[in-house]
């Protein structure tokens, strides 16, 4: 069996890369999709700290509802692309007070 | 058959078709509507008639559905009753009421509202039916709201008319004055008894639990409420502008059922009421007073169904009187003839202003005799019978009255009502002579239009006459031959001592009444056949007087003075002072409170979403950190 520190150093090492593509990245698919990515590292971290059937099953509704997120998050980047023309993260600013 | 199985189901029929009417009015043409509001009531008319002859076999019955509201000590029960008192009642709402549904077909006819109003005329027929069959006093109450609730829909009943709409405002206004004091009896009852249940209140008066004094609290409070539904001094203002309804409503709500709550109420609490002199006496005087008092109003009224609705209001106040004399069963006697007689007044009355074209005015009637082949013979009938000539049903109830009014003691309200008695005579002939005698005063247009209407219409008014004929013999007095079988039929839940009076005395009472009521018809006759001229010099002669009674002794104004003109005055300046200044202040002070507070705030609000990530991000460590410091 391997040892659960394996799991837990790549689950660590997922989060940071979703984190680091979320303040790079421009393009507002990479950043929706880092966290996504940061979502299923803490998923993995979680999974890895205690592996049994019940964070199985949380698991499972996480992403059943990361799921549904997912599609209303991409449809409203689609409409702001037809509106806009492109998903520039930077030049978005309709929430500023 | 066992009586308590079938009588709860009276006033099923018409909720049911009340439901039904308006979810598919759409579907229904006006056939099926008619069908439906017509053969619910006349279904719960042959359920009454049913019950009624199993009570004779059976004794009365009590049915308790389920308990409805249950508090500590507070029980409430959904419970019908079927006693003679509430079987007489079931019957008149029932038998009256389908009547005047099948008579409605005719009258509202052309009327785009027409599943409205028989939803509203079915909603009063159950409210009704619950108001009389309950056996207890906050289930009457509910059937007392509910008629009343109807009457306001349909006395404005043509909301578009600005008259209608306000005078159904004033019925349910001046109704719920007296409302709160029934309120008021019913808590005090319950405080004082433990139950509202009819029974229990008996056998706690029985038992000589119930001081005299507590007995005149409850009964004048409860009388309050009566008062208001049945129109009596001083809350009588409503009635005569109710009759801005159509006029089948009129004869149902506002004659022949509704109205008669009051009475209704007084005799089924006659063992309260019988406990407190003062209760009683109030109830006559205010009956006695009330008859004379409206009576001398429909002597000089030009509207022909105003003159009706004051007649109303009298003749209610003779059945209080009889009440308030300790005849209970006389005033419930009054109530079933009258309900009779003045339906067909009412009905009949609509009659010719259908056949004029809507003309109410009754100087620009005259001479329909020829043209209303149905309606005058009909009409007359029930003119003789409300003036109380032998023979005719309206003669024995009244009669009785004043033959109880005679023994109580108090001869004075006696005097009242023979006086009201000619009133009532003159005031009817007078109509009759000016709508079906004498010179053709509508006009041309109108009068080429004249008909008679048709049968659906007819038929009802010629049951109705034969129901004011005959409907005095169910209490024919022993000294006509009879033995009163009405009164005896009402004696399990009415208790009257009986006054040994002989004969002749009897006799000479008859005879005053009659003479009385035929002066009254010869001074019609005086006036409006032999010498036209007359009432006009008179009026002249007595300008003040007639200008009083005219104006219905300015009460309308004194109200308008003394109530609503306050009301409204301080109304305006609760709105105006209270509530724009004080009320509206501190909401929109709050509210700009929070705008500033919000547009500081907002700066902190970039719109770019890797700043919000960041100060989430922020927010974790600062949070973790914590924890495994503490740690």
């Amino acid at each position: 069996m391997i040892p659960s520190i394996y799991f837990i150093s790549i689950s660590i090492f997922i989060f940071i890369a979703g984190l680091i593509i979320f303040f790079t990245k421009k393009d507002l698919i990479f950043v929706f999709m880092s966290v996504e990515i940061m979502l299923n590292g803490i998923n993995l971290f979680l999974l890895s700290l205690s592996p049994n059937l019940k964070s199985q099953i949380l698991i499972i509704f996480i992403i059943t509802v990361a799921a549904a997120e997912a599609a209303v998050g991409l449809a409203i980047i689609l409409n702001l692309s037809r509106i806009k023309g492109d998903v520039e993260v930077d030049t978005i600013r309709i929430l500023k007070g | 058959m066992r009586l308590e199985d079938l009588f709860w189901l009276i006033p099923l029929f018409p909720a049911i078709s009340t439901v039904l009417i308006p979810l598919f009015s759409k579907y229904l043409r006006k056939a099926g509507v008619s069908l439906l509001a017509c053969g619910s009531v006349f279904l719960s008319f042959i359920f009454s008639s049913i019950s009624f002859f199993l009570l004779l076999n059976q004794g009365p019955a009590k049915k308790i559905l389920y308990e409805w509201i249950a508090v500590s000590n507070l029980k409430i029960n959904l419970s019908f009753q079927f006693d003679p008192l509430s079987a007489v009642m079931a019957l008149v709402v029932s038998g009256v009421g389908f009547l005047i549904h099948v008579y409605s077909i005719g009258y509202m006819g052309k009327d785009p509202g027409y599943a409205r109003y028989f939803t509203y005329l079915n909603l009063f027929t159950f409210s009704m039916l619950l108001l009389v069959l309950s056996s207890n006093l906050a289930l009457m109450f509910v059937g007392w709201e509910g008629v009343g609730l109807c009457s306001y829909l349909l006395i404005g009943f043509w909301y578009h008319k600005d008259s209608a709409a306000n005078a159904g405002k004033k019925a349910f206004i001046v109704n719920r004055v007296g409302d709160f004091g029934f309120l008021l009896g019913i808590l005090f009852t319950f405080f004082t008894v433990g139950s509202l249940e009819f029974t229990s209140i008996n056998e706690y008066i029985k038992g000589g639990h119930l001081s005299t004094s507590l007995a005149t609290v409850i009964g004048l409070l409860l009388f309050v409420g009566a008062v208001g539904k049945s129109a009596q001094l001083p809350l009588y203002v409503w009635l005569p502008d109710a009759m801005e309804g159509p006029t089948p409503v009129s004869a149902l709500i506002h004659a022949a059922t509704m109205v008669t709550a009051g009475v209704y109420m007084v005799s089924r609490m006659n063992l309260l009421y019988s406990l407190s002199e003062i209760a009683s006496e109030v109830v006559a005087v205010i009956g006695g007073i009330t008859a004379i008092y409206s009576a001398s109003m429909g002597l000089v009224q030009n509207d022909i169904k105003r003159i009706l609705a004051y007649s109303t209001i009298s003749q209610i106040g003779y059945m209080m009187l009889g009440c308030g004399s300790g005849s209970y069963s006389s005033g419930m006697f009054h109530l079933t003839t009258h309900a009779f007689f003045k339906a067909l007044l009412f009905l009949s009355a609509g009659s010719v202003i259908h056949a004029l074209s809507d003309e109410m005015d009754i100087r620009k009637m005259g001479g329909l005799r020829k043209y209303l082949p149905v309606t005058f013979p009909v009409f007359l009938i029930g003119a003789l019978a409300i003036s109380g000539i032998p023979g005719l049903s309206g003669f024995f109830s009244k009669d009785e009255i004043l033959l109880s009014a005679y023994l109580s003691g108090r001869k004075w309200i006696w005097i009242i009502g023979v006086i009201t008695a000619g009133m009532t005579a003159f005031y009817m002939f007078r109509l009759i002579f000016l709508v079906f005698y004498g010179k053709e005063r509508m006009d041309e247009e109108v009068k080429h239009h004249i008909h008679e209407s048709p049968k659906v219409m007819t038929i009802p008014l010629i049951i109705l006459a034969g129901l004011s004929v005959i409907g005095g013999y169910i209490g024919l007095p022993e000294a006509m031959g009879g033995r009163n079988w009405f009164r005896s039929f009402l004696s399990s839940v009415i208790e009257e001592e009986s006054h040994p009076i002989s004969h002749s005395t009897e006799y000479l009472l008859m005879g005053i009444s009659v003479i009385s009521a035929l002066i009254g018809i010869y001074i019609a006759w005086l006036f409006y056949i032999k010498n036209p001229e007359l009432p006009e010099k008179l009026a002249k002669k007595f300008k003040a007087l007639y200008t009083l009674l005219y104006r219905k002794y300015y009460v309308d104004e004194i109200y308008d003075f003394l109530f609503v003109k306050p009301t409204l005055k301080g109304s305006e300046g609760l709105w105006k002072g209270i509530d724009l200044s004080t009320i509206d202040g501190i909401a929109h002070a709050s509210a700009k409170g929070a705008n500033a507070g919000g547009s500081i705030l907002s700066r902190i609000q970039t719109g770019l979403v890797k700043d919000y990530g960041f100060l989430f991000l922020l927010g974790t460590i600062i949070i973790l950190g914590y924890w495994l410091w503490k740690l």
